[in-house]
């Protein structure tokens, strides 16, 4: 069990790896997750575009607290 | 991670709903991905399809995680890649925006191939006959 945080003010959300129930975060969110599912989320780097289409960049950020 | 040479090695991508609000992830029936590596090159094929579970919503942005991170010289593109629906009588362009150092793949859509292409959200998948399917070429 990992307890991780989101860093960047864009939420995302996933199925937890060993759950599967859907979890969200947006900036600052922290939540207890399964070790699978954390690490997947502190490799996550999205190809992110915005509502217009335009790219940004990792778009998504966690970090492990 | 191994893989062979010339012979696809397949994984479970993992969906995720990026931005927006009200987001549940679709559960797909068959959820897979199929990859092979030749050099610096990632061939990819995904195939979504089906009701596995929870149907998608919200307007948050499809994600679909990749094999392997793209490179840091991977340029930022947007390829036509491919197809989907949600129900059998809406289907769209399926276009792939991949940026560099990323680990997932953004899909976007248009039903009208001359249009910009529009976000693929949750919304768009939330239909129990849903799909998606691509083919993606790009640099690791």
């Amino acid at each position: 069990m990992k307890t991780i945080r989101q860093n960047a003010d864009c939420n995302i959300t996933i199925r937890r790896f060993d759950t599967g129930e859907n979890v969200s975060f947006d900036l600052g969110t922290e939540i207890d997750l399964d070790d699978a599912t954390a690490e997947y989320l502190l490799n996550y780097r999205t190809s992110g575009t915005n509502a217009d289409g335009e790219f940004i960049e990792e778009a998504a950020q966690f970090v492990e607290v | 991670m191994s893989f062979q040479l010339g012979i696809f090695n397949t994984y479970t991508p993992v969906v995720t709903l990026v931005g927006g609000a009200g987001n549940t992830v679709p559960v797909y029936a068959t959820n897979i991905g199929r990859w092979t590596k030749i050099g610096n090159m990632v061939w990819l094929q995904l195939y979504f399809t089906g009701d596995g579970g929870a149907e998608g919503a919200g307007t948050g942005v499809l994600n679909f995680s990749l094999p392997i991170t793209s490179a840091a010289t991977q340029p930022v593109f947007r390829v036509m890649a491919g197809y989907m629906y949600n129900a059998t009588a809406t289907a769209s362009v399926a276009y792939a925006d991949l940026n560099a150092g990323a680990t997932s793949v953004t899909i976007r859509r248009a039903t009208d191939p001359s249009a910009v292409p529009a976000s693929a959200n949750g919304n768009n998948q939330s239909n129990t006959a849903r799909e998606i399917r691509f083919n993606l070429v790009y640099e690791v």
